[in-house]
Protein backbone atom coordinates (compact mmCIF):
# COMPACT_ATOMS: atom_id res chain seq x y z
CA UNK A 1 0.00 0.00 0.00
CA UNK A 2 1.65 3.00 -0.89
CA UNK A 3 0.89 6.83 -0.39
CA UNK A 4 -0.99 7.58 -3.30
CA UNK A 5 -3.39 4.81 -2.55
CA UNK A 6 -4.25 6.05 0.50
CA UNK A 7 -5.82 9.51 -1.12
CA UNK A 8 -7.86 7.37 -3.24
CA UNK A 9 -9.57 6.20 -0.63
CA UNK A 10 -11.37 8.96 0.31
CA UNK A 11 -12.10 10.24 -2.77
CA UNK A 12 -14.06 7.13 -3.48
CA UNK A 13 -18.08 7.73 -2.96
CA UNK A 14 -20.31 5.98 -5.52
CA UNK A 15 -23.13 7.84 -5.01
CA UNK A 16 -26.54 7.79 -7.59
CA UNK A 17 -24.87 10.32 -9.72
CA UNK A 18 -21.85 7.60 -10.52
CA UNK A 19 -25.16 5.29 -11.42
CA UNK A 20 -26.75 7.80 -13.67
CA UNK A 21 -22.95 8.21 -15.09
CA UNK A 22 -23.08 4.21 -14.96
CA UNK A 23 -26.28 4.15 -17.18
CA UNK A 24 -25.61 6.95 -19.62
CA UNK A 25 -22.10 4.98 -20.47
CA UNK A 26 -24.11 1.95 -21.18
CA UNK A 27 -26.68 3.93 -23.11
CA UNK A 28 -24.01 4.80 -25.53
CA UNK A 29 -22.03 1.90 -25.49
CA UNK A 30 -24.59 0.05 -26.62
CA UNK A 31 -25.09 2.74 -29.36
CA UNK A 32 -29.03 3.25 -27.47
CA UNK A 33 -30.39 6.57 -28.78
CA UNK A 34 -32.67 6.95 -25.76
CA UNK A 35 -32.96 5.60 -21.80
CA UNK A 36 -36.65 3.62 -21.17
CA UNK A 37 -38.45 3.78 -17.50
CA UNK A 38 -38.52 0.59 -16.31
CA UNK A 39 -41.58 -0.70 -13.88
CA UNK A 40 -39.34 -2.99 -11.81
CA UNK A 41 -35.23 -4.19 -11.42
CA UNK A 42 -33.74 -7.53 -10.41
CA UNK A 43 -30.06 -7.80 -9.48
CA UNK A 44 -27.39 -10.46 -9.43
CA UNK A 45 -24.02 -10.32 -7.72
CA UNK A 46 -25.46 -10.97 -4.21
CA UNK A 47 -23.55 -14.13 -3.23
CA UNK A 48 -20.88 -13.39 -0.87
CA UNK A 49 -18.87 -16.30 -2.62
CA UNK A 50 -19.50 -14.44 -5.99
CA UNK A 51 -19.12 -11.06 -5.59
CA UNK A 52 -16.63 -11.14 -2.41
CA UNK A 53 -15.23 -8.39 -0.07
CA UNK A 54 -14.40 -6.14 -3.59
CA UNK A 55 -18.91 -6.26 -3.98
CA UNK A 56 -19.35 -5.48 -0.17
CA UNK A 57 -17.11 -2.12 0.06
CA UNK A 58 -18.55 -1.23 -3.12
CA UNK A 59 -22.31 -2.04 -1.82
CA UNK A 60 -21.42 -0.23 1.72
CA UNK A 61 -19.98 2.87 -0.43
CA UNK A 62 -22.87 3.28 -2.26
CA UNK A 63 -25.50 2.57 0.55
CA UNK A 64 -23.62 4.95 2.86
CA UNK A 65 -23.97 7.59 0.37
CA UNK A 66 -27.79 7.44 0.87
CA UNK A 67 -29.48 6.51 -2.46
CA UNK A 68 -32.96 5.13 -2.83
CA UNK A 69 -34.25 2.81 -5.32
CA UNK A 70 -37.03 4.19 -7.38
CA UNK A 71 -38.78 1.37 -8.37
CA UNK A 72 -39.33 -2.06 -7.19
CA UNK A 73 -36.17 -4.26 -6.73
CA UNK A 74 -35.69 -7.69 -5.83
CA UNK A 75 -32.33 -9.37 -5.37
CA UNK A 76 -30.81 -12.86 -6.25
CA UNK A 77 -29.78 -15.34 -3.72
CA UNK A 78 -27.04 -15.36 -1.49
CA UNK A 79 -24.73 -18.44 -0.48
CA UNK A 80 -26.01 -19.08 2.95
CA UNK A 81 -28.70 -18.78 5.28
CA UNK A 82 -28.27 -15.02 6.63
CA UNK A 83 -30.65 -16.20 10.00
CA UNK A 84 -29.99 -19.71 10.86
CA UNK A 85 -26.43 -22.73 10.15
CA UNK A 86 -27.40 -26.14 10.71
CA UNK A 87 -24.77 -27.38 8.66
CA UNK A 88 -21.64 -25.36 10.05
CA UNK A 89 -20.92 -23.35 7.41
CA UNK A 90 -17.92 -20.99 8.21
CA UNK A 91 -19.18 -17.91 10.41
CA UNK A 92 -17.21 -15.07 8.41
CA UNK A 93 -19.17 -16.32 5.22
CA UNK A 94 -22.20 -15.87 6.89
CA UNK A 95 -21.46 -12.72 8.65
CA UNK A 96 -20.69 -11.24 5.13
CA UNK A 97 -23.40 -12.65 3.38
CA UNK A 98 -25.47 -10.64 6.17
CA UNK A 99 -23.34 -7.12 5.22
CA UNK A 100 -24.63 -7.70 1.39
CA UNK A 101 -28.37 -8.55 2.60
CA UNK A 102 -28.29 -4.87 5.05
CA UNK A 103 -26.54 -2.84 2.08
CA UNK A 104 -29.09 -3.92 -0.06
CA UNK A 105 -32.19 -3.28 2.50
CA UNK A 106 -30.52 0.42 2.87
CA UNK A 107 -30.77 1.19 -0.79
CA UNK A 108 -34.63 0.35 -0.67
CA UNK A 109 -34.42 -3.16 -2.35
CA UNK A 110 -36.82 -6.16 -1.40
CA UNK A 111 -34.22 -8.98 -0.38
CA UNK A 112 -35.96 -11.49 -1.41
CA UNK A 113 -32.84 -13.52 -2.05
CA UNK A 114 -34.57 -15.32 -4.70
CA UNK A 115 -34.12 -16.08 -8.30
CA UNK A 116 -37.53 -16.39 -9.35
CA UNK A 117 -38.76 -12.65 -9.04
CA UNK A 118 -41.68 -13.44 -11.43
CA UNK A 119 -43.16 -15.62 -8.78
CA UNK A 120 -43.90 -12.28 -6.29
CA UNK A 121 -44.10 -9.56 -9.36
CA UNK A 122 -45.54 -10.75 -12.83
CA UNK A 123 -44.65 -7.96 -15.18
CA UNK A 124 -47.32 -7.23 -17.88
CA UNK A 125 -46.93 -8.13 -21.86
CA UNK A 126 -44.37 -5.29 -23.27
CA UNK A 127 -43.75 -3.57 -19.65
CA UNK A 128 -40.04 -2.29 -19.71
CA UNK A 129 -37.76 -4.19 -16.48
CA UNK A 130 -34.42 -4.35 -15.78
CA UNK A 131 -33.64 -7.91 -14.65
CA UNK A 132 -30.23 -9.50 -13.85
CA UNK A 133 -30.30 -13.36 -13.60
CA UNK A 134 -30.36 -15.30 -17.03
CA UNK A 135 -33.06 -17.68 -16.27
CA UNK A 136 -35.27 -14.66 -14.63
CA UNK A 137 -34.75 -12.59 -18.03
CA UNK A 138 -35.74 -15.65 -20.22
CA UNK A 139 -38.84 -16.43 -18.66
CA UNK A 140 -39.65 -12.47 -18.16
CA UNK A 141 -39.20 -12.09 -21.81
CA UNK A 142 -40.33 -15.29 -23.25
CA UNK A 143 -43.45 -16.18 -21.00
CA UNK A 144 -44.85 -12.65 -20.12
CA UNK A 145 -43.64 -10.74 -23.24
CA UNK A 146 -42.04 -8.67 -20.37
CA UNK A 147 -39.23 -6.62 -22.31
CA UNK A 148 -35.55 -6.63 -20.65
CA UNK A 149 -31.71 -7.44 -22.14
CA UNK A 150 -29.45 -9.87 -19.85
CA UNK A 151 -28.59 -6.88 -17.61
CA UNK A 152 -25.45 -7.63 -15.13
CA UNK A 153 -25.47 -7.04 -11.31
CA UNK A 154 -24.23 -3.80 -11.54
CA UNK A 155 -26.22 -2.34 -14.29
CA UNK A 156 -29.50 -3.71 -13.00
CA UNK A 157 -28.14 -2.16 -9.91
CA UNK A 158 -27.76 1.05 -11.28
CA UNK A 159 -31.32 0.79 -13.03
CA UNK A 160 -33.34 0.41 -9.79
CA UNK A 161 -31.35 3.48 -8.65
CA UNK A 162 -32.23 5.52 -11.91
CA UNK A 163 -35.39 4.13 -12.67
CA UNK A 164 -34.14 4.05 -16.48
CA UNK A 165 -32.41 1.43 -18.75
CA UNK A 166 -30.74 1.90 -22.53
CA UNK A 167 -33.56 1.69 -25.26
CA UNK A 168 -32.25 -0.97 -27.29
CA UNK A 169 -32.55 -4.94 -28.06
CA UNK A 170 -34.88 -6.78 -26.12
CA UNK A 171 -36.34 -3.28 -25.03
CA UNK A 172 -37.12 -2.63 -29.71
CA UNK A 173 -39.84 -5.58 -30.84
CA UNK A 174 -37.81 -5.73 -33.94
CA UNK A 175 -34.94 -7.58 -32.05
CA UNK A 176 -37.58 -9.86 -30.74
CA UNK A 177 -38.42 -11.06 -33.98
CA UNK A 178 -37.41 -14.78 -34.38
CA UNK A 179 -34.67 -15.71 -37.10
CA UNK A 180 -34.41 -19.31 -36.42
CA UNK A 181 -36.98 -22.11 -36.80
CA UNK A 182 -36.19 -24.96 -34.78
CA UNK A 183 -38.93 -28.47 -34.82
CA UNK A 184 -39.10 -30.33 -31.54
CA UNK A 185 -40.12 -34.35 -32.30
CA UNK A 186 -40.48 -35.84 -29.27
CA UNK A 187 -43.33 -36.96 -26.86
CA UNK A 188 -43.82 -35.79 -22.95
CA UNK A 189 -40.75 -35.68 -21.32
CA UNK A 190 -39.77 -35.17 -17.92
CA UNK A 191 -38.29 -32.08 -16.30
CA UNK A 192 -34.94 -33.06 -16.72
CA UNK A 193 -35.04 -33.68 -19.86
CA UNK A 194 -36.77 -30.33 -20.74
CA UNK A 195 -33.71 -28.62 -19.27
CA UNK A 196 -31.15 -30.44 -21.54
CA UNK A 197 -33.24 -29.63 -24.32
CA UNK A 198 -33.07 -26.03 -23.59
CA UNK A 199 -29.34 -26.82 -23.51
CA UNK A 200 -29.23 -28.17 -26.33
CA UNK A 201 -31.04 -25.09 -28.28
CA UNK A 202 -28.71 -22.83 -25.90
CA UNK A 203 -25.95 -24.36 -27.36
CA UNK A 204 -26.71 -24.20 -30.82
CA UNK A 205 -28.87 -21.18 -31.07
CA UNK A 206 -27.66 -19.02 -27.91
CA UNK A 207 -26.93 -15.52 -30.46
CA UNK A 208 -30.39 -16.15 -32.56
CA UNK A 209 -34.30 -15.61 -31.30
CA UNK A 210 -35.44 -19.01 -32.01
CA UNK A 211 -38.75 -20.19 -32.89
CA UNK A 212 -39.85 -23.75 -31.64
CA UNK A 213 -42.45 -25.82 -32.65
CA UNK A 214 -43.71 -29.49 -31.34
CA UNK A 215 -42.83 -28.93 -27.49
CA UNK A 216 -45.70 -30.88 -26.41
CA UNK A 217 -45.65 -30.63 -22.50
CA UNK A 218 -47.11 -27.56 -21.16
CA UNK A 219 -45.94 -27.65 -17.54
CA UNK A 220 -44.75 -24.48 -15.74
CA UNK A 221 -42.18 -26.30 -14.58
CA UNK A 222 -40.75 -28.14 -17.17
CA UNK A 223 -40.77 -24.72 -19.33
CA UNK A 224 -38.63 -22.79 -16.49
CA UNK A 225 -36.14 -25.66 -16.38
CA UNK A 226 -35.62 -25.35 -20.37
CA UNK A 227 -35.72 -22.05 -20.60
CA UNK A 228 -33.25 -21.49 -17.71
CA UNK A 229 -30.97 -23.87 -19.10
CA UNK A 230 -30.93 -22.28 -22.65
CA UNK A 231 -30.06 -19.50 -21.21
CA UNK A 232 -26.84 -21.11 -18.99
CA UNK A 233 -25.56 -22.31 -22.71
CA UNK A 234 -26.59 -19.49 -24.73
CA UNK A 235 -26.49 -15.77 -24.27
CA UNK A 236 -30.18 -15.96 -25.73
CA UNK A 237 -32.48 -13.65 -23.80
CA UNK A 238 -35.84 -14.98 -25.36
CA UNK A 239 -37.50 -18.05 -26.98
CA UNK A 240 -40.62 -18.19 -28.58
CA UNK A 241 -42.15 -21.80 -28.28
CA UNK A 242 -45.41 -22.36 -30.32
CA UNK A 243 -48.42 -23.31 -27.76
CA UNK A 244 -46.52 -21.50 -24.61
CA UNK A 245 -44.89 -18.27 -24.92
CA UNK A 246 -46.80 -14.71 -24.69
CA UNK A 247 -45.73 -13.14 -28.35
CA UNK A 248 -46.06 -16.57 -30.03
CA UNK A 249 -49.39 -15.16 -31.98
CA UNK A 250 -46.99 -12.43 -34.07
CA UNK A 251 -43.71 -14.36 -33.79
CA UNK A 252 -45.76 -17.17 -35.66
CA UNK A 253 -46.21 -14.45 -38.28
CA UNK A 254 -42.43 -13.66 -38.76
CA UNK A 255 -40.43 -16.63 -37.98
CA UNK A 256 -38.65 -17.74 -41.65
CA UNK A 257 -40.33 -20.89 -43.14
CA UNK A 258 -36.96 -22.76 -43.57
CA UNK A 259 -36.30 -25.71 -40.28
CA UNK A 260 -33.08 -24.69 -39.47
CA UNK A 261 -33.05 -27.54 -37.35
CA UNK A 262 -34.85 -30.79 -35.62
CA UNK A 263 -34.02 -31.66 -32.41
CA UNK A 264 -34.98 -35.73 -31.59
CA UNK A 265 -35.23 -37.64 -28.55
CA UNK A 266 -30.86 -38.94 -29.23
CA UNK A 267 -29.60 -35.29 -29.21
CA UNK A 268 -31.32 -34.95 -26.10
CA UNK A 269 -29.98 -37.91 -24.18
CA UNK A 270 -26.62 -36.92 -25.37
CA UNK A 271 -27.45 -34.00 -23.47
CA UNK A 272 -27.69 -35.37 -20.63
CA UNK A 273 -24.96 -37.79 -20.73
CA UNK A 274 -22.77 -34.63 -21.64
CA UNK A 275 -24.07 -33.01 -18.29
CA UNK A 276 -23.93 -35.94 -15.80
CA UNK A 277 -20.38 -36.37 -15.26
CA UNK A 278 -19.13 -39.93 -14.67
CA UNK A 279 -21.77 -43.23 -13.40
CA UNK A 280 -20.30 -43.32 -9.60
CA UNK A 281 -22.99 -43.24 -7.00
CA UNK A 282 -24.74 -39.93 -6.19
CA UNK A 283 -24.19 -38.54 -2.85
CA UNK A 284 -26.75 -36.68 -2.28
CA UNK A 285 -29.89 -34.99 -4.10
CA UNK A 286 -30.31 -30.83 -4.98
CA UNK A 287 -33.58 -29.58 -6.30
CA UNK A 288 -34.67 -26.26 -6.87
CA UNK A 289 -32.45 -23.97 -9.74
CA UNK A 290 -34.42 -21.86 -10.35
CA UNK A 291 -36.02 -21.77 -6.88
CA UNK A 292 -39.03 -23.68 -6.67
CA UNK A 293 -41.95 -22.88 -6.58
CA UNK A 294 -44.70 -23.81 -4.36
CA UNK A 295 -46.54 -25.88 -7.19
CA UNK A 296 -43.19 -27.30 -7.65
CA UNK A 297 -42.90 -27.99 -3.78
CA UNK A 298 -46.75 -29.53 -4.07
CA UNK A 299 -45.41 -32.07 -7.39
CA UNK A 300 -42.34 -33.07 -5.33
CA UNK A 301 -44.06 -34.34 -1.83
CA UNK A 302 -46.36 -36.00 -4.28
CA UNK A 303 -43.63 -37.83 -6.08
CA UNK A 304 -42.19 -38.94 -2.71
CA UNK A 305 -45.45 -40.24 -1.34
CA UNK A 306 -44.50 -42.40 1.03
CA UNK A 307 -41.02 -42.61 0.00
CA UNK A 308 -37.88 -41.58 1.92
CA UNK A 309 -35.02 -39.92 0.48
CA UNK A 310 -31.96 -42.52 1.19
CA UNK A 311 -28.76 -39.46 0.89
CA UNK A 312 -29.14 -35.75 1.92
CA UNK A 313 -31.56 -34.06 0.17
CA UNK A 314 -32.43 -30.14 -0.40
CA UNK A 315 -34.49 -27.94 -1.42
CA UNK A 316 -33.92 -24.53 -2.62
CA UNK A 317 -36.17 -21.96 -2.72
CA UNK A 318 -36.82 -18.50 -1.50
CA UNK A 319 -37.75 -17.34 2.59
CA UNK A 320 -41.40 -16.15 1.33
CA UNK A 321 -41.66 -19.67 -0.47
CA UNK A 322 -39.89 -21.51 2.18
CA UNK A 323 -42.39 -19.70 4.72
CA UNK A 324 -45.25 -20.55 2.75
CA UNK A 325 -44.61 -24.03 2.38
CA UNK A 326 -44.45 -24.53 6.41
CA UNK A 327 -47.51 -23.15 6.73
CA UNK A 328 -49.25 -25.36 4.53
CA UNK A 329 -47.79 -27.88 5.90
CA UNK A 330 -45.37 -29.39 3.17
CA UNK A 331 -41.71 -29.03 5.10
CA UNK A 332 -43.13 -31.56 7.85
CA UNK A 333 -43.78 -33.96 4.78
CA UNK A 334 -40.20 -32.83 3.20
CA UNK A 335 -38.81 -33.21 6.54
CA UNK A 336 -40.36 -36.67 7.60
CA UNK A 337 -38.38 -38.25 4.34
CA UNK A 338 -35.31 -37.05 5.62
CA UNK A 339 -35.02 -33.89 3.02
CA UNK A 340 -34.55 -30.26 4.50
CA UNK A 341 -35.92 -26.70 2.72
CA UNK A 342 -32.59 -24.01 2.57
CA UNK A 343 -33.81 -20.96 2.06
CA UNK A 344 -31.61 -17.68 0.93
CA UNK A 345 -29.09 -19.16 -0.88
CA UNK A 346 -29.44 -21.50 -4.67
CA UNK A 347 -27.95 -24.68 -5.16
CA UNK A 348 -23.88 -23.00 -5.14
CA UNK A 349 -24.50 -23.20 -1.93
CA UNK A 350 -21.86 -22.68 0.79
CA UNK A 351 -23.42 -25.81 2.96
CA UNK A 352 -22.12 -28.49 -0.37
CA UNK A 353 -18.45 -27.35 0.81
CA UNK A 354 -19.37 -27.68 4.65
CA UNK A 355 -20.77 -31.09 4.54
CA UNK A 356 -18.07 -32.48 1.76
CA UNK A 357 -20.64 -33.32 -0.59
CA UNK A 358 -19.10 -34.13 -4.65
CA UNK A 359 -21.82 -35.83 -6.19
CA UNK A 360 -25.09 -34.63 -6.26
CA UNK A 361 -27.73 -35.21 -8.72
CA UNK A 362 -30.23 -32.64 -9.39
CA UNK A 363 -33.02 -32.42 -11.92
CA UNK A 364 -31.98 -29.05 -13.06
CA UNK A 365 -29.94 -28.95 -16.60
CA UNK A 366 -28.66 -25.44 -15.52
CA UNK A 367 -27.81 -26.52 -12.13
CA UNK A 368 -25.11 -29.16 -13.43
CA UNK A 369 -23.36 -27.08 -15.75
CA UNK A 370 -22.92 -24.47 -12.46
CA UNK A 371 -22.30 -27.52 -9.89
CA UNK A 372 -19.50 -28.23 -12.33
CA UNK A 373 -17.71 -25.68 -13.36
CA UNK A 374 -18.57 -22.66 -10.53
CA UNK A 375 -18.03 -25.51 -7.55
CA UNK A 376 -15.85 -28.27 -9.41
CA UNK A 377 -18.40 -31.52 -8.35
CA UNK A 378 -19.47 -34.08 -10.44
CA UNK A 379 -23.59 -33.80 -10.73
CA UNK A 380 -25.37 -36.28 -12.47
CA UNK A 381 -28.81 -35.04 -13.97
CA UNK A 382 -31.94 -37.00 -13.16
CA UNK A 383 -35.45 -36.30 -12.88
CA UNK A 384 -37.22 -36.01 -9.41
CA UNK A 385 -38.69 -39.33 -9.71
CA UNK A 386 -35.17 -40.82 -11.15
CA UNK A 387 -33.53 -39.08 -7.77
CA UNK A 388 -36.26 -40.90 -5.32
CA UNK A 389 -35.37 -44.21 -7.07
CA UNK A 390 -31.14 -44.07 -7.32
CA UNK B 1 12.38 13.71 -23.00
CA UNK B 2 14.42 13.98 -26.33
CA UNK B 3 12.10 12.03 -28.48
CA UNK B 4 8.86 13.69 -30.00
CA UNK B 5 5.69 13.59 -28.98
CA UNK B 6 3.88 10.66 -30.58
CA UNK B 7 0.20 11.62 -31.00
CA UNK B 8 -2.45 9.25 -31.61
CA UNK B 9 -5.72 9.57 -33.33
CA UNK B 10 -8.80 10.59 -30.83
CA UNK B 11 -9.88 8.25 -28.67
CA UNK B 12 -13.90 7.87 -27.27
CA UNK B 13 -13.58 8.54 -23.88
CA UNK B 14 -15.98 6.62 -21.43
CA UNK B 15 -14.59 8.06 -17.94
CA UNK B 16 -12.75 11.30 -17.94
CA UNK B 17 -9.30 12.52 -16.38
CA UNK B 18 -6.22 13.67 -16.92
CA UNK B 19 -3.68 11.19 -16.13
CA UNK B 20 -0.13 9.50 -16.64
CA UNK B 21 1.90 6.25 -16.59
CA UNK B 22 3.55 3.57 -18.49
CA UNK B 23 1.79 1.42 -21.12
CA UNK B 24 0.94 -2.41 -20.52
CA UNK B 25 -0.13 -4.19 -23.61
CA UNK B 26 -2.41 -7.38 -23.29
CA UNK B 27 -3.16 -8.60 -26.69
CA UNK B 28 -5.32 -11.00 -25.40
CA UNK B 29 -8.67 -9.79 -23.46
CA UNK B 30 -8.41 -9.92 -19.68
CA UNK B 31 -11.05 -11.36 -16.74
CA UNK B 32 -10.91 -9.26 -13.85
CA UNK B 33 -13.17 -11.30 -11.70
CA UNK B 34 -10.51 -14.54 -11.10
CA UNK B 35 -8.29 -13.12 -13.24
CA UNK B 36 -6.77 -10.46 -11.23
CA UNK B 37 -5.79 -10.55 -7.55
CA UNK B 38 -8.21 -7.81 -6.05
CA UNK B 39 -6.15 -6.81 -3.15
CA UNK B 40 -2.57 -6.37 -5.09
CA UNK B 41 -3.61 -5.84 -8.75
CA UNK B 42 -1.42 -8.84 -9.93
CA UNK B 43 -2.70 -10.52 -13.13
CA UNK B 44 -3.16 -14.42 -12.07
CA UNK B 45 -4.91 -15.76 -14.57
CA UNK B 46 -3.09 -18.58 -15.64
CA UNK B 47 -0.78 -18.61 -19.20
CA UNK B 48 -2.05 -15.36 -19.38
CA UNK B 49 0.03 -13.19 -21.50
CA UNK B 50 0.57 -10.34 -19.02
CA UNK B 51 0.69 -13.18 -15.86
CA UNK B 52 2.45 -11.94 -13.20
CA UNK B 53 2.28 -8.26 -13.71
CA UNK B 54 0.57 -5.47 -11.72
CA UNK B 55 -1.54 -3.41 -13.31
CA UNK B 56 -0.89 -0.66 -10.36
CA UNK B 57 -0.26 3.12 -11.58
CA UNK B 58 0.06 1.70 -15.30
CA UNK B 59 -1.83 2.72 -18.95
CA UNK B 60 -3.62 -0.76 -18.94
CA UNK B 61 -4.17 -1.38 -23.13
CA UNK B 62 -6.52 -4.37 -23.80
CA UNK B 63 -8.85 -5.03 -26.59
CA UNK B 64 -11.67 -5.40 -23.89
CA UNK B 65 -12.99 -7.40 -20.92
CA UNK B 66 -14.25 -11.31 -20.93
CA UNK B 67 -15.74 -13.16 -17.91
CA UNK B 68 -17.72 -12.77 -15.23
CA UNK B 69 -19.61 -9.44 -14.86
CA UNK B 70 -18.29 -9.26 -10.98
CA UNK B 71 -15.41 -7.74 -12.78
CA UNK B 72 -16.54 -4.40 -11.93
CA UNK B 73 -16.24 -4.76 -8.56
CA UNK B 74 -12.72 -5.84 -8.60
CA UNK B 75 -11.45 -2.97 -10.16
CA UNK B 76 -13.38 -0.98 -7.46
CA UNK B 77 -11.52 -3.02 -4.64
CA UNK B 78 -8.01 -2.24 -6.53
CA UNK B 79 -9.08 1.65 -7.03
CA UNK B 80 -10.11 1.79 -3.23
CA UNK B 81 -6.92 -0.26 -2.39
CA UNK B 82 -4.84 2.49 -4.51
CA UNK B 83 -3.21 -0.33 -6.85
CA UNK B 84 -5.72 0.17 -9.76
CA UNK B 85 -4.85 1.36 -13.39
CA UNK B 86 -3.92 4.82 -14.01
CA UNK B 87 -6.31 4.49 -17.12
CA UNK B 88 -7.52 1.71 -19.52
CA UNK B 89 -7.59 2.29 -22.97
CA UNK B 90 -9.70 -0.54 -24.72
CA UNK B 91 -10.01 -1.38 -28.24
CA UNK B 92 -14.15 -1.98 -28.19
CA UNK B 93 -16.61 -0.59 -25.39
CA UNK B 94 -17.34 -3.33 -22.90
CA UNK B 95 -19.98 -3.08 -20.34
CA UNK B 96 -17.64 -4.89 -17.66
CA UNK B 97 -14.41 -2.49 -17.78
CA UNK B 98 -17.12 0.37 -17.84
CA UNK B 99 -18.94 -0.43 -15.46
CA UNK B 100 -16.09 -0.47 -13.27
CA UNK B 101 -13.95 2.06 -14.22
CA UNK B 102 -17.14 4.30 -13.23
CA UNK B 103 -17.60 3.21 -9.89
CA UNK B 104 -14.11 3.39 -9.90
CA UNK B 105 -12.96 6.72 -11.30
CA UNK B 106 -10.56 5.13 -13.95
CA UNK B 107 -9.99 6.96 -16.61
CA UNK B 108 -11.30 4.87 -19.63
CA UNK B 109 -10.63 5.23 -23.81
CA UNK B 110 -12.18 3.72 -26.48
CA UNK B 111 -9.09 4.05 -29.14
CA UNK B 112 -8.86 2.07 -32.76
CA UNK B 113 -6.67 -0.68 -32.93
CA UNK B 114 -4.64 0.49 -35.13
CA UNK B 115 -3.66 3.50 -32.46
CA UNK B 116 -3.18 0.85 -30.07
CA UNK B 117 -1.13 -0.83 -31.81
CA UNK B 118 1.50 2.12 -31.89
CA UNK B 119 1.46 1.72 -28.38
CA UNK B 120 4.58 -0.17 -27.13
CA UNK B 121 5.24 -1.78 -23.75
CA UNK B 122 6.69 0.66 -21.18
CA UNK B 123 5.95 3.54 -23.47
CA UNK B 124 5.24 6.66 -21.12
CA UNK B 125 1.72 7.78 -21.67
CA UNK B 126 -0.16 10.75 -21.26
CA UNK B 127 -4.02 10.73 -21.31
CA UNK B 128 -6.19 14.25 -21.51
CA UNK B 129 -9.35 12.29 -21.06
CA UNK B 130 -11.90 14.89 -21.51
CA UNK B 131 -10.51 15.37 -25.13
CA UNK B 132 -9.98 11.66 -25.78
CA UNK B 133 -6.47 12.66 -26.28
CA UNK B 134 -3.65 9.96 -25.84
CA UNK B 135 0.20 10.94 -26.29
CA UNK B 136 3.39 8.63 -26.05
CA UNK B 137 5.67 10.95 -24.06
CA UNK B 138 8.94 9.02 -24.28
CA UNK B 139 9.59 5.26 -25.98
CA UNK B 140 9.70 1.36 -23.70
CA UNK B 141 11.34 -1.29 -25.03
CA UNK B 142 10.69 -2.42 -29.11
CA UNK B 143 9.87 -5.73 -28.60
CA UNK B 144 6.26 -6.10 -28.61
CA UNK B 145 4.94 -8.99 -26.25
Amino acid sequence: MNESGASRVSTLKPSSETMWRLIEALRGGSGARNLVAIRSAHISGVSYSNIGIAGIEFLEDLAASGVRVKVRTTVNPGCADIYANPYGIDGDTIKNQRRIVESFRKIGATTTLSCTPYEGHQPFLGEHIAWAESSAVIFANSMFGARTNRESGISALASAVTGKSPNYGMHMRKDRVPNVRVEVDIGDIDEARAGALGYVLGTKFGSTIPFVKGVRFREKHKVKGLLAAASTAGPMPLIHIDGVTAEIGWARRKVPEKVEHRIGMDEIEEAVEHLSCDSEEPDSILLGCPHLSLEEIDLVVREMGDRKFDRPAFLFTCREIGRLAKDLGYVDKIERAGAAIVVDSCIIWSGLKALGLKRPATNSAKGCFYLRNAMGLRPRLCSVRECLRL
Amino acid sequence: MTLRELKLERAKVVVGGMTEGEALISSQPITFFGGVDPETGEVVEEGHEIGGERLSHKVLVFPHGKGSTVGSYVLYSLAKRGVAPAAIINARFDAIIASGCIISGIPLLIAPERSLGRIRKGDKIRIYGRAGRIEVLGRGSRTRP
